[in-house]
């Protein structure tokens, strides 16, 4: 992939050469596909979501100052784009209701994450945060994957820094109770073993 | 309290990390591309040579012939008196050769043409 900045391929796109907008295209895919999925929750919704945010930003692209971050920006138009799709649908606020979290459940120890296979742990991580309600399942993306801090976060969703906090405690929560009900199965099936 | 909310950070971080980034369908780049192209609009077709560019030219033509006319240029030129070889003339003889005064533009046009060819085909695979 290429080094040169965001910047050096904003102004080539600007300047006419619509093909160096696909170098921004290439570098963001991933993320943008990533944060649209994990909230629309359907693969190829989220790939026409994503297609419609690198679409949207070609067209802002002249509107966009430098203030913030490309990144941010672009993360902000997906953001909303997976938001007016859930609405669209009317899923959102869909979210699945977690039962049972309690206090207890946040002892889950990472001893028995590493008995799993690495692949078969990040597919069912992936499972369990797909299973977050959508706003939740982004800002966790864009917390710990990302690592963006809570008030760039707080600027990418136009939510308040306080509730992202809430929301981050929130998703921790859900995500240990998830998580344990995953893997103790797992673990109980593979060696009968009680973590 | 606080320890536990460290340490629960630390393996969410931990296990988000892991669990690493989705990808579109391997055509994605190539449909938002297609998307995006789709979003220029289409220029109108513009002749490279213009109307007047072409009119300019056809004057021009026109008052050479017009000029070539009335004041004809040398119709030949001799190998033997250009310059050069008049020079070197001194040391070995050539044969005498003349050639048409259009004949030597057309060779030198030829040979300024073939001088290009591999000057624009760097410039094209630089580009």
């Amino acid at each position: 992939m290429s080094t040169a900045t965001d910047q050096h391929y904003i102004e080539r796109t600007l300047n006419g050469e619509t093909r160096a907008f696909g170098f921004l295209v290439d570098r963001y895919q991933d993320f943008v596909f990533t944060i649209i999925y994990r909230m629309v929750k359907v693969r190829q919704e989220a790939e026409e979501v994503a297609q419609d945010t690198f679409l949207k930003a070609f067209q802002s692209l002249d509107s966009y100052r430098g203030e913030a971050k490309f990144s941010s920006w672009l993360y902000s138009i997906a953001y909303r784009k997976a938001l007016d799709s859930l609405r669209k649908n009317k899923k959102y606020q869909a979210t699945e209701l977690i039962e049972g979290i309690t206090e207890g459940d946040s002892d889950l120890s990472e001893n028995a994450l590493e008995k799993m296979e690495k692949l078969e742990r990040s597919k069912m991580i992936g499972k369990c945060i797909l299973k977050l309600p959508e706003q939740e399942a982004a800002i966790v993306t864009l917390y710990y994957f990302e690592e963006r801090s809570v008030k760039e976060i707080a600027a990418i969703t136009n939510l308040s820094v306080d509730n992202i906090k809430i929301k981050l405690y929130r998703s921790r929560k859900k995500m240990f109770s998830l998580l344990k009900h995953a893997i103790l199965p797992e673990i109980s099936n593979n060696n009968g073993r009680a973590i | 309290m606080e320890e536990q909310f460290k340490e629960q950070d630390k393996i969410i971080r931990n296990l988000i990390k892991d669990a690493g980034l989705e990808s579109p369908s391997v055509d994605f780049k190539k449909s938002v591309m297609h998307a995006v192209y789709s979003e220029i609009p289409v220029k109108p077709y513009q002749p490279l040579i213009s109307g007047k560019v072409w009119l300019l030219l056809g004057v021009l033509c026109f008052l050479g012939a017009i000029l070539l006319y009335f004041y004809p240029l040398a119709s030949e030129i001799s190998l033997n008196s250009l310059y050069i070889i008049e020079k070197l003339n001194s040391s070995f003889s050539l044969p005498e050769l003349h050639i048409t005064k259009i004949s030597g533009y057309a060779l030198t046009f030829l040979a300024l043409f073939l001088l290009e060819i591999p000057l624009l085909k760097k410039y094209f695979i630089r580009d």
